[in-house]
């Protein structure tokens, strides 16, 4: 199966501070892969490389074939970049902001439009589409956020954090809304602080620390081995939870 | 619910010309439809200048005899340049906010002409200052001022007053970009307020300190303000100021060229590495 997104040695610092340290990540075409990490281990700084934002200091990273130091343009085509993000103009209409995401996304005036409408109805937000984004609710807004990131139906997504401050109903929502892309053969790289998150919609987790990978494998691997390495105290078959405290050294 | 199926993207591809274009116009739709949807901001874009107008026709005017112009006809043209600097204190603001929310890094991320980001805003720019420029010469015609040159000569004045918007845009562009805070970039644009009145527009140079009137003579407000003023009141202005409308023409385009120049180098240094 193609890589989607593959990262060799990449070094990023910025001044004296050495965001990440020669990481090496790849991520297999349909495949989810959850980012994590604590606070600073460089998850953003690695997603902001992947999309084109920031150019590594050393070391290579490919997506969707492309190089993202030499090909800019074309990895910018491939990718939707949702979540920290927000590209979405209160002002505007739901519909107004897909329809000129799309444009961006070079599709001509009414591909965009038609292309804005599909993506209205498949996040259920057709009913409120004409309204000024201002009046939408927290769950409304992240899923045009991540619609607008669709308009150009691109093969990759990088997802920051998504859900972050969604409420458990809206969290629910977005990650059905997820799982169908997923089936649809999108390639998705998403950071996130909730490990039920990763746990409910990754097929591979990688966890990073201090610019580098500490430990990559499915949750299943995960908990089993730290199960193993563990088999001589009462936890047999860990929490992912407990995976990541031990594994990034934070305290429980 | 619709199913979709995913786009391979072809060969990579660059941005044409025609693609820069359409980007910027997408960019200036987002704009204007902003300012359409929120009629404060248009409102306040019309206070300062209209204030400042009936200000000094009717409080400060009296007391600013003018050699061979009535003050009106001196002060008018003055004021629809000069509301250039006011306009784009809102410009270098809101630039900042996008800067710092991640607005900026969104539009970086897709494939689009990188530079529609600050040729779009220029744009939507361009088009306000002429709404603003339409209303607030209707107000003044409304309280005496004429043009006293031919409708040529005329529109070149009021051409002039809009090129003055488009060469500030890239300084307050900058400024946006380069401090991603509001309150710094607020900091930085009110300094350009001095620019106003330690130059021709509000009062003939001739009326301040001797050490101050080299500088208020031939700063870039003067200089703007100055061809507008003789291209919409011809000889009389040109007597009183010392040269003619194609001196001061050429003198702003010159300016305008260097402050241009300048302000995008700064902008685009400062937006690569947002």
């Amino acid at each position: 199966m193609p890589l989607m997104i593959e990262a060799t040695g990449v070094q990023k610092s910025f001044g004296e501070t050495r965001a990440l340290g020669g990481l090496d990540l790849a991520v297999a075409e349909n495949r989810v892969t959850g980012l994590l990490g604590p606070n600073g281990a460089g998850k953003t700084t690695l997603i902001r490389i992947l999309a084109t934002l920031l150019r590594p200091d050393r070391g290579q990273a490919r997506v969707a074939g492309y190089d993202v130091t030499a090909q800019p343009f074309a990895v910018r085509r491939a990718i939707g970049l949702a979540g920290q993000y927000a590209v979405v103009d209160e002002t505007l209409t739901g519909r107004e902001n897909l329809e000129m995401t799309g444009q961006l996304y070079r599709l001509s005036r009414r591909v965009a439009r038609e292309r804005a409408t599909e993506v209205l109805d498949r996040l259920s937000l057709t009913t409120a589409a004409d309204r000024p984004v201002r009046s939408y609710s927290g769950g409304m807004r992240r899923r045009l956020d991540l619609g607008a990131s669709l308009a150009g139906r691109p093969p990759v997504l990088l997802l920051d954090e998504p859900t972050t401050g969604l409420d458990p109903a809206a969290r629910n929502e977005l990650w059905a809304y997820i799982r169908d892309l997923v089936a649809e053969g999108t390639t998705l790289l998403l950071t996130t602080q909730l490990l039920e998150e990763a746990d409910q919609l990754a097929d591979d987790i990688v966890i990073i620390n201090h610019g580098t990978v500490v430990a990559h494998g499915t949750p299943d691997e995960l908990k089993a081995r730290l199960g193993g390495e563990r088999a001589e105290t009462v936890v047999v078959r860990p929490s992912l939870e407990e995976v990541f405290l031990t594994l990034t050294g934070s305290p429980a | 619910m619709t199913t979709m199926t995913l786009d391979r993207p072809a060969a990579p591809v660059r941005i044409t010309p025609a693609a820069a274009v359409s980007d910027t116009v997408v960019i200036a739709r987002r704009n204007l439809i902003r300012l359409r949807r929120t009629p404060q901001l248009l409102v306040s874009a019309l206070v300062v200048p209209v204030m400042f107008l009936l200000m000094f026709r009717y409080i400060f005017g009296g007391a600013i005899p003018v050699p061979g112009m009535s003050y009106v006809d001196y002060l008018i043209p003055a004021l629809l340049a000069q509301n250039a600097i006011f306009d784009g204190f809102g410009t270098a603001a809101a630039m900042a906010v996008d800067a710092r929310d991640g607005v900026v890094d969104r539009f970086r991320a897709l494939p689009m002409a990188r530079c529609a980001v600050l040729t779009g805003r220029a744009l939507a720019d361009l088009l306000r200052q002429a709404l603003v420029l339409a209303v607030l010469t209707a107000v003044a015609v409304g309280v005496g001022f004429r043009f006293h040159t031919g409708p040529a000569q005329s529109i070149a004045g009021l051409a002039i007053a809009l090129l003055f918007g488009q060469v500030l845009f890239w300084a307050f562009a900058a400024i946006g970009f380069g401090t991603a805070n509001p309150e710094s970039a607020a900091a930085l644009t009110t300094p350009f307020m001095l620019l106003v009145f330690a130059s021709s527009a509000l009062i003939p140079v001739s009326t301040l300190p001797g050490w101050l009137q080299p500088f208020a003579r031939n700063q870039p407000v003067s200089q703007y303000v100055d061809a507008v003023r003789c291209l919409t009141q011809g000889h009389p202005a040109e007597q009183l100021l010392g040269h003619t409308a194609g001196y001061y023409t050429v003198t702003s385009l010159l300016w305008g060229i260097a402050i241009v120049l300048a302000g995008a180098t700064l902008a685009l240094r400062a937006y690569r590495r947002l």
